[in-house]
């Protein structure tokens, strides 16, 4: 990949691959440490690929995976940053529902994510995080579930 | 609750411009680095040469060469070689890698066998009698560019930066190389000014402990994370006897790594 390639990456995937980090890390300088590590990755390797889906689906495995990587290996729990997130978005809900999903553990924060926001399948999402498509529709489920608990509990009984 | 609120709230989200301009401008400036000048025929052929010079590198050489050669799309980096490991930093450790830095040691290492250190002078030691008797270990020069390289294609990053580390090799860190029992085991040392980073080789998943100047690392012979007691009474006694840690330090730190990891894991 030519380095003049990389303002079209970061243009292009850069909303979608900085939504992921957060999602996962909960802060935005790791989030920045993920997409800069992927993209450092995606630069070095020289990579062709079949079409835009395919370079789509290739940064968003890399940067899960990266995700992960930081959040494994660290003994300090990433502090969630509820700020953070609602600052970036510019019409932020009151209800309470982006705080409920950062409450909810990461590996249900992922698949809710790539799921109902980035719009992909159940499928695609398993080949992306490396696991099964039936433990990814688990996930799924149980993460909806986790969501709606959180939000009934955490935010409408407290007056959200 | 309304999941289309989460939905259209969050695809509002943007990447703040000056994250996005700093991104632009880290990866163009890792562009530049050496490496990138040559082309990827340019690459193999300077692969093929480290090939002949420098046999116990080669092997991953060929590795990285055949990868690129085999398909355009690479795919995600292969973790085959690389530890399950649970790594704490500098933060997580401090008092570990202040006493390490104090030390006559920039690193040790232990695992069933073998126990592993590496002096102020660079020299690296091992042990097969639980620290009895020490022998100097013939180690190799490997060019810091073939490293750097390998580090692509195989580094999961496990619990470090690796933009951090390629920076460190493209500033002219000294890599080398030690390999043991026919290369299951293989350990590279980065040293770089006053420290050592190691990375660990392991094609078989063993457990061992590692603390150098970037880290203290604990591996996995499987996962779930499993930790053997005796490899921690191991680690502790060799981290006194090196002289880095009172036996009640050592108890105090190593105990307090090893009791996180069992409720996290």
């Amino acid at each position: 990949m030519q380095s003049s390639d990389i303002e079209r990456v970061v243009q292009t995937y850069g909303d979608m691959l900085f939504r992921i980090s957060l999602v996962m890390l909960g802060n935005e300088s790791d989030a920045e440490d993920a997409i800069q590590e992927t993209l450092l990755k995606y630069l070095q390797k020289s990579l062709v690929f079949e079409n835009a889906d395919h370079e789509k689906a290739w940064l968003i495995t890399v940067v899960t995976n990266k995700c992960r990587d930081m959040l494994r290996f660290r003994l300090r729990h990433p502090q969630i940053d509820f700020d953070a997130l609602k600052a970036r978005s510019p019409d932020p809900p009151d209800s309470g529902i982006l705080e409920a999903l950062m409450t909810l553990p990461e590996k249900f924060r992922t698949v809710l994510l790539l799921h109902y926001v980035e719009e992909y399948r159940t499928e695609d999402i398993a080949r992306m995080i490396g696991r099964s498509q039936s433990a990814v529709k688990m996930r799924l489920q149980k993460g909806r579930k986790l969501l709606e608990e959180t939000y009934r509990k955490e935010f409408l009984e407290d007056g959200y | 609750m309304d999941i289309k609120e989460m939905k259209d709230a969050m695809q509002k989200i943007t990447m703040p411009e000056d994250m996005r301009e700093r991104v632009i401008k880290d990866c163009r400036s890792n562009a530049g680095r050496p490496v990138r000048k040559y082309s990827r025929a340019a690459c193999l052929a300077m692969l093929c040469i480290v090939l002949v010079a420098c046999s116990a590198a080669a092997k991953y050489v060929v590795d990285a060469a055949s990868t690129a050669e085999a398909s355009a799309y690479q795919g995600p980096a292969s973790v085959d070689l690389m530890p399950i490991d649970w790594t704490f930093t500098q933060e997580d450790v401090p008092v570990m890698i202040e006493k390490l830095s104090e030390s006559d040691y920039l690193a040790v290492y232990a695992d069933s066998e073998l126990l592993l250190r590496v002096t102020q002078d660079g020299t690296v030691e091992s042990s097969t009698d639980a620290g009895t008797a020490w022998t100097v270990c013939e180690t190799e020069e490997v060019p810091a560019d073939d490293f750097s390289i390998w580090l692509y294609a195989h580094d999961p990053i496990p619990g470090y930066s690796m933009k951090g580390l390629q920076n460190r090799l493209s500033n002219g860190a000294l890599v080398k190389h030690y390999s043991i029992e026919e290369n299951t085991k293989e350990f590279y040392f980065v040293f770089d000014g006053n420290w050592v980073q190691i990375e660990l080789v392991q094609r078989l998943n063993i457990k061992s402990m590692l603390l150098d100047g970037q880290r203290l690392m604990v591996t996995s012979d499987h996962m779930p994370f499993k930790v053997s007691d005796d490899l921690t009474a191991s680690f502790q006694e060799l981290l006194v006897s090196s002289g880095i840690l009172t036996e009640k330090d050592a108890k105090k730190e190593v105990s307090a790594v090893i009791k996180h990891i069992k409720s996290h894991a």
